[in-house]
Order: C-alpha cells, then sequence, then structure tokens
C-alpha cells in the first residue's frame, strides 16, 4: 500500500501538520512562559514602589508560608508575595546584607525566592520577595492556556486530512473505475469534466491512445471480416465443382470436372497461405541478419525466369552497386517476389521486366520495373489494402499481396513505393531501406 | 428454362454454369453488374442468380432498377455478405430468395425451382395441364400410363410449355429456352426434342398449330 497516494498524501500532510504544530506549540509555550515571568517582575516592581509610597500600614494578610507569622506581610493565597519594609519590620533571616536596587533569585530554607530591592527616601527599603514555586506554576499555566487551540487543532487536521485527500483524489478513482467498465472492443473516450487540470493532460493522453486503439480495432475487425468473405469464395467454388463431380456420366466428363476442383484446391491452399504471411508479417517474428541482396536478387531471377519465358519476358537485372542490407532475408525475398509477381503480371507479352538495385545516401533501393499499363494514380493508394482488387483486373488474385509486402517492409523499418516508370507506360515498384525518408511515397 | 447467372468470380461462375446445366437448364453468365442491366432488358432469361459484390455494378444497385423498370423476373441473391441486415435490405429491394455462400448445388436448385414455380402461381411442385404432368426435381413425366425420365434438352422443352399452358411458343422462343449464348443450336433441334417428347409420352402430349408454334393444352 506504499503506493497508494491517498495514504501517503494524507501520511505526509499529517506528518507535517503535526511537526509544524508541535513546533509551533512549543515556540508559544516559550514565549508565554517568558511573558508570563516578565509580568510577574514587574507586578513585584509595582508593589514595591507602591509600599515605599505608602505610610500606612499593610493590612497583614493570610496565610504566608514563607514567612514568620510576626513578619509584616502583604500575601495572597496563590501568588505569595510578601512586602517588608525596613527599617520598622522585622528583617527576614533569609534576606542578607545586600539590599542593592534590583532583582535576584536567594536559595533559602523556605525554598528559592524572587526578590526585588526598593530602595526608598531617607534610608527606607522596601523588599518584595515571592516563591519562584508559585510564579513558576502561574507562568505554565498561562503558558499552557496557549496551547489548548493549537491542542484541539490537531484531531481536526487529522480527521480532515485523510477526507480531504480522498475527495479530491476522488476524480481519479472514478475515472480508473470508469476505464474498468469499459468494453474492451470498444473502449469509450474518458470525460475531462470534473477533473483537475494536472489530470486534464493525462486523460487527453489515455483518450488518444484510446482512438488509435479503436482505429486498429476497427482495420482488425475489417480485416477479419473481409478474409472471412474471402475465404468464402474460394470454398464456394470448392463445393459446388465437388457436387458437379457426382453428376458426371463419362470418365472424360470426370477428368474435364477435376481440373477446375483441383484450381479451386489450389486458390484456397494460396488463400490460406497469404493470410499466414501477413499474419507473420505483422507479428514481425523475423530475424534480422546480413543479406546480400546481389545473390538474392541472382536467386530470385533465376526462380522466375521460367515464368517470364513462357510469356516471352525480358527478366535481367540492373546492378548499379554490390547491395547487402540488414534486414529478414525470408521478409525481404516475400516483398521482392511480390513485387516481381505482379510485375510478371501485368507486364506485357514480350514485354520487359528488371529488378534494379542502387544504394542512395545510406539507403537501399531495390526496383522492379515493368512496361505494364500501370497503375492509375486513383488507384494507388488503394492497392494497399488488404483483399483490394482493381477494377477491371481478372484472374484469381486475393488482394492480399500487396498488403502483405507493405506489413512486411514497415517491420523491418523499410518502406514500399509504387510509382510511374520514368519512361513509358507501367510500374516502379520501389522497397527502400535507410536513413533516407522518401517525400513522395504515394503520388 | 434459361438462367441469368451475373458472378464476378471466375470459378464459381464456371461451376455454377455447369451445375446448372446439368440439371437441364440454359445459362448465361456475366461477370459485371452493367452487362447484367443490359442483358436482362432484353427479357431472355426465366430466372437470375445475383451475386452482390460486382465490380462496375453493385449487385443489389442492379436488383434495385430491375424492379423500378417493372421487371419481376424471379430473382435469386447469391452472396457472401451474411449479415441479417444484408439479407433483409436484399429482400427488401425486391430479392425472391437469399442464398448465402458456401451454398449447397442441390439447395440452388431446389430454391430455384420454387421460385420459378411460385412465378408460375403454382404452389405444388409438380407442373401439370391435366394431360401431362413433370416434376422439376426428378426431370420425371407422366402423361397416360407412362412414366418417364426426360433427357435434360427434353425437359427444358416440356418445362416452358407447361409453365404456360395454352400458351403457343415460336420456334425460337423455345430455343431461347433450352440454349445458353455459346451454344450451338441445330437448325431442327426443336423438332428433334418435341419427337422425343412425343414418343415417350404420346403424340397428342404437345401439339403442333401450323404456322405458328407449338403448346400444350389449357387445363380444363
Amino acid at each position: 500500500m506504499k503506493r497508494s497516494l491517498q495514504r501517503r498524501l494524507s501520511l505526509t500532510l499529517g506528518s507535517a501538520i503535526l511537526f509544524a504544530g508541535l513546533v509551533a506549540s512549543l515556540a508559544s509555550f516559550i514565549l508565554a512562559y517568558v511573558e508570563a515571568t516578565e509580568f510577574q517582575d514587574d507586578m513585584l516592581r509595582q508593589i514595591a514602589l507602591l509600599a515605599t509610597h505608602s505610610t500606612r500600614s499593610l493590612p497583614p494578610l493570610i496565610d504566608a508560608p514563607i514567612l514568620p507569622r510576626t513578619e509584616s506581610v502583604l500575601s495572597d493565597s496563590e501568588s505569595r508575595i510578601s512586602v517588608i519594609r525596613l527599617p520598622g519590620e522585622p528583617r527576614p533571616g533569609w534576606l542578607d546584607g545586600d539590599l542593592t536596587s534590583g532583582f535576584r533569585t536567594l536559595e533559602t530554607d523556605r525554598g528559592r525566592l524572587r526578590v526585588f530591592v526598593q530602595p526608598g527616601p531617607a534610608g527606607k527599603t522596601t523588599i518584595v520577595a515571592q516563591p519562584t514555586e508559585s510564579r513558576d506554576e502561574i507562568a505554565s499555566n498561562s503558558a499552557l492556556r496557549t496551547l489548548a487551540p493549537l491542542l484541539l487543532l490537531l484531531p481536526v487536521m487529522a480527521w480532515l486530512i485523510p477526507h480531504i485527500v480522498r475527495r479530491e483524489l476522488g476524480p481519479v478513482s472514478r475515472l480508473a473505475g470508469y476505464l474498468d467498465a469499459q468494453p474492451a472492443d470498444r473502449p469509450r473516450p474518458l470525460t475531462d469534466e470534473g477533473i483537475p487540470d494536472e489530470i486534464t493532460s493525462f486523460v487527453h493522453a489515455i483518450n488518444r491512445l484510446l482512438e488509435r486503439i479503436g482505429v486498429l480495432m476497427d482495420q482488425q475487425r475489417r480485416f477479419i471480416s473481409d478474409a472471412a468473405h474471402e475465404l468464402r469464395s474460394p470454398l464456394t467454388a470448392l463445393s459446388i465443382q465437388a457436387q458437379n463431380l457426382t453428376q458426371v456420366a463419362s470418365v472424360e466428363t470426370l477428368r474435364e470436372r477435376i481440373t477446375p476442383l483441383l484450381a479451386g484446391i489450389e486458390r484456397a491452399r494460396k488463400l490460406t497461405e497469404q493470410l499466414l504471411s501477413l499474419a507473420r508479417a505483422q507479428a514481425g517474428e523475423a530475424r534480422i541478419t546480413e543479406v546480400d541482396v546481389s545473390a538474392l536478387a541472382r536467386e530470385l531471377i533465376a526462380e522466375y525466369l521460367p515464368v517470364a519465358e513462357a510469356k516471352g519476358i525480358d527478366l535481367g537485372l540492373e546492378e548499379a552497386t554490390q547491395l547487402k542490407i540488414e534486414a529478414a532475408p525470408e521478409t525481404l525475398r516475400l516483398i521482392l517476389k511480390n513485387g516481381l509477381e505482379n510485375a510478371l503480371k501485368y507486364a506485357p507479352k514480350n514485354g520487359e521486366v528488371t529488378l534494379r538495385l542502387d544504394a542512395n545516401g545510406g539507403s537501399t533501393i531495390i526496383e522492379i520495373i515493368d512496361n505494364g499499363p500501370g497503375i492509375p494514380l486513383t488507384e494507388r493508394a488503394r492497392v494497399f489494402d488488404p483483399f483490394y482488387r482493381m477494377a477491371g483486373t481478372v484472374g484469381e488474385g486475393s488482394g492480399l499481396g500487396l498488403a502483405i509486402a507493405r506489413e512486411a517492409a514497415a517491420h523491418q523499418g523499410g518502406n514500399l513505393y509504387l510509382l510511374d516508370r520514368p519512361q513509358g507506360s507501367g510500374v516502379l515498384f520501389r522497397y527502400r531501406q535507410g536513413s533516407e525518408v522518401e517525400k513522395f511515397a504515394v503520388e | 428454362m434459361r438462367i441469368l447467372l451475373v458472378e464476378d468470380d471466375p470459378m464459381i461462375g464456371e461451376a455454377v454454369s455447369v451445375a446448372l446445366k446439368d440439371a437441364a437448364y440454359a445459362v448465361d453468365w456475366v461477370k459485371d453488374g452493367v452487362t447484367a442491366g443490359d442483358v436482362l432488358k432484353q427479357d431472355e432469361h426465366q430466372a437470375v442468380l445475383l451475386d452482390l459484390g460486382l465490380p462496375k455494378c453493385d449487385g443489389l444497385e442492379v436488383l434495385r432498377r430491375l424492379r423500378r423498370v417493372g421487371n419481376g423476373i424471379p430473382v435469386i441473391v447469391i452472396t457472401a455478405r451474411d449479415g441479417v441486415e444484408d439479407r433483409i435490405k436484399g429482400l427488401d429491394v425486391g430479392a425472391d430468395d437469399y442464398l448465402v455462400k458456401p451454398f449447397d448445388v442441390n439447395e440452388l436448385l431446389a430454391r430455384l425451382r420454387a421460385i420459378v414455380r411460385r412465378q408460375g402461381g403454382q404452389a405444388t411442385p409438380m407442373l401439370t395441364n391435366g394431360q401431362v404432368s413433370l416434376d422439376p426435381a426428378t426431370r420425371e413425366a407422366a402423361g397416360g400410363d407412362a412414366m418417364v425420365v426426360l433427357s435434360a434438352r427434353e425437359f427444358a422443352l416440356l418445362h416452358a410449355l407447361l409453365l404456360r399452358p395454352g400458351r403457343i411458343f415460336t420456334r425460337q422462343e423455345l430455343e431461347t429456352h433450352i440454349y445458353g449464348w455459346n451454344e450451338e443450336v441445330e437448325s431442327n433441334a426443336v423438332d428433334f426434342l418435341i419427337h422425343g417428347v412425343r414418343k415417350k409420352l404420346g403424340a397428342e402430349v404437345i401439339k403442333n398449330v401450323r404456322g405458328a408454334g407449338w403448346m400444350v393444352k389449357r387445363p380444363d
């Protein structure tokens, strides 16, 4: 519970107030005590003055135990002040010979006395005495009384502080409760109404995070629904193709109908594979090592040469520089295969597809250029969307290839661009990895 | 019976065409909504299988336009959109039935028979004019004492006639019921099929009206 802000605030505030209260009490006690002592000294001096200038004999006061009965005593039961006028009145035994004017404190057989000597006219001297015990008692009593308000304050504060802290932190725990009650799949933003300024920025940050999560969740939901939709098509084809087999009367028809069934199975297999690749690309599991791009390019060209030759396409390599980059070999291969497959698909018969390697200011550029019809500007951003197929495209592509390639590129810090071929129609598929930021992403 | 199949997926389109031809339907297959709309203006088909996710013009839009001009041709929507709302929308726009991919071919054929039957105002699955009866599910025909299974084309011919007993069909009309666009029609194919049906069920089953065409008689 050391991390409870409420508890920590209550404890630190409480301790601070207790400490300050104690210091204040001590100071107030000492000041009041000194004040009371000085006040009593003043009183002794005034009594002495009064007695000196009065010629009347003072009435004997009751119960003044510090002096013998015979002594002329001016005293009361609490302050126990004695007044002795010399000469005339009997000189008390504790009084020594020194009768200089002023205050002194004397140790006597009747305890400590505070004594004031007031020389008067014609050799008369007035002595006023008071036991320090009584003085101290009076002083401490009056000092103690000044402590009362402070001491009363402490329990009140002890009760108030946790309450105030709890009340002020209430919005925080309400926010937490609100967040807890949110459905995980569709969190609603927090309100900043009635929230202290210090926490508002925090609330806004959480809301921005929730918004990003919401967008991501929506994308995922759309993707899953699209994926399910896409899986239905090959499944539908498969189920009808299989049922068509039950209607055949001859072996020839059977053979005829098995071909599309096998194609349907191949299509379903490919789609499943692509969905898996996309999931892997998104998870970014691949291990990064140094890849010899020049070697990889030759490998890929060798792999696709039969496809190219079947269409009469001139597939070649343009190597401006030997390239080695830090990448996940399988991921890079996946990206480039996607580019090559698209290029070979869209390049016309007897067309040309070129794999080009280049380096530019710390970044690596791998391009695949075809001389096909190209991609209209309006479609260029959308072709990266999962399951998007350009209007008018024939064939049975899933529309996942570019989405997978872009995801894969992003996960190893690269970027994928589809640009116009510099001369004539066609697509320039560019993979770029490195320090420089490309400014003309999708123009 | 001639069906228009509107489906952009080449594999599904091919497979459904084969299945429909197996079930003795003439099938024409188009791959986008605009072409479908144009073809339907020709009024050559008796039913439409319509996929919703089409290029150029969405299937629902095709259906909406079709109904707006008062074309009541039976339409079965075939789609991968299976949300209840999608289905409700499809039916509200004017679909007669709704099939969600992936579907069973036999179910598709049964639903097709059902909507065509309802279109002809019949509730029972058997087509009959009192003289001859035809079971579209099994292609079995009964006339007099004979009970035979017809070939696909024979069935298509008799089916067309029995849907509108008493109406005279021209040779060309009968041909459009039996053959799709890409199928070669032999010059005497209709005569040949009528001959086959008469041979199986009796000559009086299909009546020839000289110079006009053929018909089955109206129920008594």
